[in-house]
């Protein structure tokens, strides 16, 4: 995907969202360079279960993650039981983008993408190897021995 | 029924959309971890190639008796 004169190449990990491959769920967020947060707007359990997803990735997950909150299965507005607002609010307290989204009628699907494509160069230096250790020859500060064991 | 995430990947991978794979795939295929990377609708399980999917690997092998390989 381009945005600009930058190509966008995506490797997409989708894990599974049931509570018992939960354990399984840092191999797929760890060196990540953004995450998808996926809830149904039609179900307010899978809105608190996605804001339990934004704290352990905020807890866990790289610090330049780009975190998108998503509120899939926007075509079933009379079905709805987390409001626009509600989310919102919800994102912008906690630097996510927040975005409604339909894979059924395809709204915002490309969207998505593409608005995480775009805010990726911008977090891409942070994200390049920092630090580092120096290995020289000096002889290393010798440890002082604890009095006991 | 799920938040719909492989669907907005499908949707934007293929532009294909399936009312009710979740369900689907979970009655055919009840134990078996998800796939890293579900390019169809299919029962197949695609393994991650990546190291860091390693751990995976047996969870898909086990329950399938055809396993290809491929380099």
């Amino acid at each position: 995907m381009s945005t600009g004169d930058v190509t966008v190449k995506f490797e997409i990990w989708d894990t599974a969202g049931q509570e018992r491959y939960h354990s399984l769920a840092p191999m797929y967020y760890r060196g990540a360079a953004a995450a998808i947060i996926v809830y149904d707007i039609t179900n307010s359990d899978s809105f608190a279960r996605a804001k339990s997803w934004v704290r352990e990735l905020q807890r866990q997950g790289n610090a330049s993650l780009v975190m998108a909150l998503t509120g899939n299965k926007a075509d079933l507005v009379e079905k709805r039981k987390v409001s626009v607002e509600e989310a919102q609010a919800y994102a912008d307290e906690n630097g996510l983008f927040f975005m409604e989204t339909s894979a059924k009628t395809a709204t915002n699907v490309t969207e998505l993408f593409h608005e995480i494509a775009r805010k990726l160069p911008k977090a891409a230096p942070a994200t390049a190897p920092t630090g580092g250790l120096v290995l020289t020859d000096k002889a290393a500060p010798k440890k002082v021995k604890s009095a006991c064991c | 029924m799920g938040a719909g995430k492989s669907s907005l990947v499908l949707r934007f991978v293929k532009g294909q959309f399936f009312d009710f794979q979740a369900r689907l795939w979970e009655r055919s295929n009840a134990s078996v971890p998800p796939r890293a990377a579900r390019s169809d609708n299919s029962v197949a399980s695609q393994t991650a190639g990546y190291e860091r999917g390693c751990a995976l690997r047996p969870d898909f092998g086990r329950r399938s008796p055809p396993l290809v390989l491929r380099f």
